[in-house]
């Protein structure tokens, strides 16, 4: 029989993995609307209304699914791990607490405009009003980015004191709004989230530009493509950088993860950086070395130095497989990236229409794919690179987690909830999509 | 009473409010939506994600004010809980189904699974309710629940029907159906009727506590009565009563609670967050509220102009 802890973590992940899909598209979906809405109205333009009016209702059965889910999560959070909420609950609950209120304003301002509608006096409103729904869509992921923050780098109460005694005290509930690592998990956070949720679209337009040969909507889709790789583009640049700054500040903030990630066995100076490999008997195997690499990276300078894992108790060593998560990672960002330096060069240089390419729709529906496939293996990575710690250096994951084996039938039951909820609810939104042809709107 | 609890039971009354006409609104789904289609929609379809919001903000206010207590219910309650979560998810999602899959038997269908999963939502949520008053079905010492005595006794079973019967007068009320005008009044008289039956049957400390907590009381019966006099008159002003007696005589309820859970066994207070997270909680909850206020406000401004005021509107 299995331990309840896994099931504890199994149940955990699956809800997140699927959270966090449901996110990203109900953070990228109101921009992209919003920006419909607004071409509509300055242009007059019947295919970005329609456009509009469609994803909207993609987003509001989205949303309520999204909203279900992240209810689920909160549940979870709270019987999963009821240790590590009540120290939570102590310490970081503010951030929490405040984006309940950034999660009314996102569903005031879409009850705003799904039930509003007509009763706004200025052309422009509709647009303004997704656009705020969509502003707090994105702050309540910082806000709960905040508390991932604080699992990384714990701050606001005397730790020493707590790790002695179990007894919570010089409690500053601010603390949590700016830990070491807060702003740089924020920015990631953002940036990545509208990088996959882009690029989603992106592969849904793409496809369904491929799939049609009728011209009006051909025009129809290449304009929601349009917008879809613009925000790529820009949240592409975004998340490479943020992604640079944020692996650059876990050496100091969160060595074992750092060393974990880059496969350092022992602290050292002219670092490789190891493409593949693993640890097997204290021995990296497997690796291709790239000389001084990762000194330059981590430090600027070929000698400085990085840690390693030998500096740390090899009982709390996370486990060495996130390298491969991380090489996989920076891999297909890397991909990703030339993809779009590619399409960038066709279309301004060459001066050529990339979309009329079959092959490059074709590599923007893998590059849709494969943004999903970056998300989940990079919350993973780094929260696998952070146990066993579930707060570092204060509470392991086993501290934290429920002991009791009733989680067992729970868990079960959760994952198949989802499995049989979300194909569900894409049923219902294509099925809703063929009640009203298309094209029969766009005439 | 503490700031802190009054802060959560507002916070819970505004849910619960809601919660409650929502409850009404869900019995008239499943016994007469084809009759009662559109009163519901235009109540509910603005609505929906709203209550649900507000569901989750209790239950994150309750981590906050609470800290002390999660290990207990986020140890004890996880089945019921868990099950509430995921009816949750059934509501959303056949609420949000309904809405666009056009008007006949799809939607129909839709709107009485949402209307189930609403009152399976609603059953198991004051089956945590009612326990966490009266203590039955939890052994505190133990951190665990009996889910079957917890859901499965006359007092979690009265209140329950006296929430579906008060409900339902609340959404007659709302809605201003004329059809159900005298049973809806008959039906909130019996459901408060029955308030008062389970109190003093399974929970006979909150009776004790009555002549503590008489105005409290005393200002929800006064409610009540305008609202069934503003109903039967036909008075559109009466849905607004309506609100206002229901979230009154919720947190009227919670002053007779107060402090004691599980039948008075464990003082809130000792639980209760302190010190600078306590006074933050407070000073988030008043702006977040001010913010929460202005929002719905515009909300139902823009929805008054949408009926029509002659300017051209988008």
């Amino acid at each position: 029989m299995l331990a309840p802890i896994i099931f504890d973590r199994a149940t955990m992940g699956f809800a997140l993995s699927v959270h966090i899909v449901l996110a990203v598209i109900g953070i990228t979906l109101p921009v992209i609307i919003a920006v419909c809405e607004y071409l509509a109205a300055r242009r007059d333009d019947n295919d970005y209304k329609v456009m509009a009016r469609r994803l909207s209702v993609m987003l509001v059965i989205l949303f309520a699914a999204g909203t279900a889910s992240g209810v689920l999560v909160a549940v979870n959070l709270l019987f999963l791990w009821p240790a590590f909420m009540s120290l939570a609950g102590s310490v970081a609950i503010l951030p929490v607490y405040i984006e309940v209120f950034a999660f009314f304003g996102e569903a005031i301002f879409l009850a705003m405009y799904f039930y509003g509608r007509g009763g706004f006096s200025n052309k422009y409103a509709p647009a303004a009003v997704m656009a705020v729904a969509g502003f707090f869509g994105i702050l309540s992921a910082m806000l709960i980015t905040m508390l991932n923050a604080f699992m990384n780098t714990p701050a606001g109460f005397d730790i020493p004191q707590y790790l002695s005694t179990g007894v919570l005290s010089g409690i500053n509930p601010l603390a949590v709004f700016n830990t070491p690592s807060t702003w740089i998990e924020v920015a990631h956070v953002v940036a990545t989230s509208y990088f996959a949720g882009a690029f989603i679209f992106v592969a849904y337009f793409a496809y369904r530009l491929l799939k049609t040969d009728k011209d009006v909507l051909k025009r129809y889709f290449r304009k929601g493509l349009k917008i879809s790789l613009a925000i790529a583009f820009v949240a592409t640049i975004a998340s490479l950088y943020t992604g640079i700054l944020s692996i650059a500040t876990l050496s100091t903030l969160q060595p074992e993860k750092y060393a974990a990630i880059e496969l350092d066995l022992v602290p050292q100076s002219h670092a490789p950086e190891y493409i593949g490999g693993i640890i097997t008997n204290n021995t990296v195997v497997g690796a291709i070395p790239i000389p001084n690499l990762q000194s330059i990276l981590d430090t600027g300078s070929p000698s400085g130095s990085v840690p390693g894992l030998s500096q740390f108790p090899q009982s709390t060593w996370p486990t060495t497989y996130v390298h491969l998560m991380f090489d996989a990672m920076v891999g297909v960002g890397f991909l990703i990236g030339i993809f779009l330096a590619l399409l960038l060069l066709v279309r301004v240089v060459l001066r050529k229409d990339v979309l009329k390419s079959r092959l490059m729709l074709l590599l923007m529906i893998v590059s849709g794919i494969l943004s999903v496939f970056l998300l989940e293996d990079g919350w993973i990575m780094s929260e696998l690179a952070r146990q066993p710690w579930i707060i570092y250096n204060v509470m392991t994951v086993v501290q934290a987690g429920n002991p009791s084996s009733s989680i067992v039938p729970l868990s079960i039951g959760i994952v198949v909830f989802y499995i049989v909820i979300i194909p569900l609810t894409l049923l219902v939104i294509k099925k809703i999509g063929k009640n009203v042809a298309l094209e029969d709107e766009l005439k | 009473m503490s700031s802190l609890y009054f802060m959560n039971y507002a916070v819970f009354a505004v849910f619960f409010t809601l919660m409650t006409v929502e409850a009404g609104m869900a019995v008239l789904a499943v016994t007469s939506y084809e009759g009662a289609r559109d009163k519901i929609r235009s109540y509910i379809m603005p609505l929906w994600e709203i209550i649900g919001t507000f569901a989750v903000f209790y239950f994150v206010e309750f981590e906050a004010t609470y800290p002390s207590l999660l290990t207990l219910v986020g140890t004890a309650y996880i089945l019921p809980i868990l099950l509430a979560a995921l009816f949750f998810i059934l509501r959303n999602a056949f609420i949000s189904y309904s809405e666009y899959i056009g008007k006949g038997r799809p939607e129909n269908r839709y709107a009485k699974i949402y209307g189930i999963s609403t009152l399976v939502v609603l059953f198991l949520v004051l089956s945590i309710l009612t326990s966490g008053v009266s203590g039955i079905g939890v052994d505190v010492q133990q951190m665990s629940v009996n889910p079957l005595a917890l859901s499965f006794n006359l007092f979690n079973i009265t209140m329950f029907v006296a929430v579906i019967l008060i409900g339902w007068f609340a959404a007659v009320a709302v809605t201003g159906s004329a059809r159900y005008r005298k049973p809806g009044v008959y039906a909130g008289i019996a459901g408060i009727a029955l308030v008062f039956v389970s109190m003093f049957s399974g929970a006979p400390h909150l009776a004790a506590n009555l002549q503590d907590n008489v105005m409290p009381v005393a200002v929800s019966i006064a409610l009540f009565a305008a609202a069934i006099v503003l109903h039967l008159k036909g008075s559109s002003f009466a849905r607004y009563v309506v609100f206002a007696w229901l979230f009154s005589g919720i947190l009227a309820y919670g002053a007779l609670q107060y402090p004691y859970m599980f039948g008075g066994v464990l003082d809130t207070n000792a639980y209760a967050a302190s010190g600078a997270g306590a006074a933050y909680l407070i000073i988030a909850t008043a702006i977040g509220g001010i913010f929460l206020v202005a929002a719905l406000a515009y909300l139902i401004y823009v929805n008054q102009r949408k009926a029509g005021n002659g300017a051209k509107t988008y």
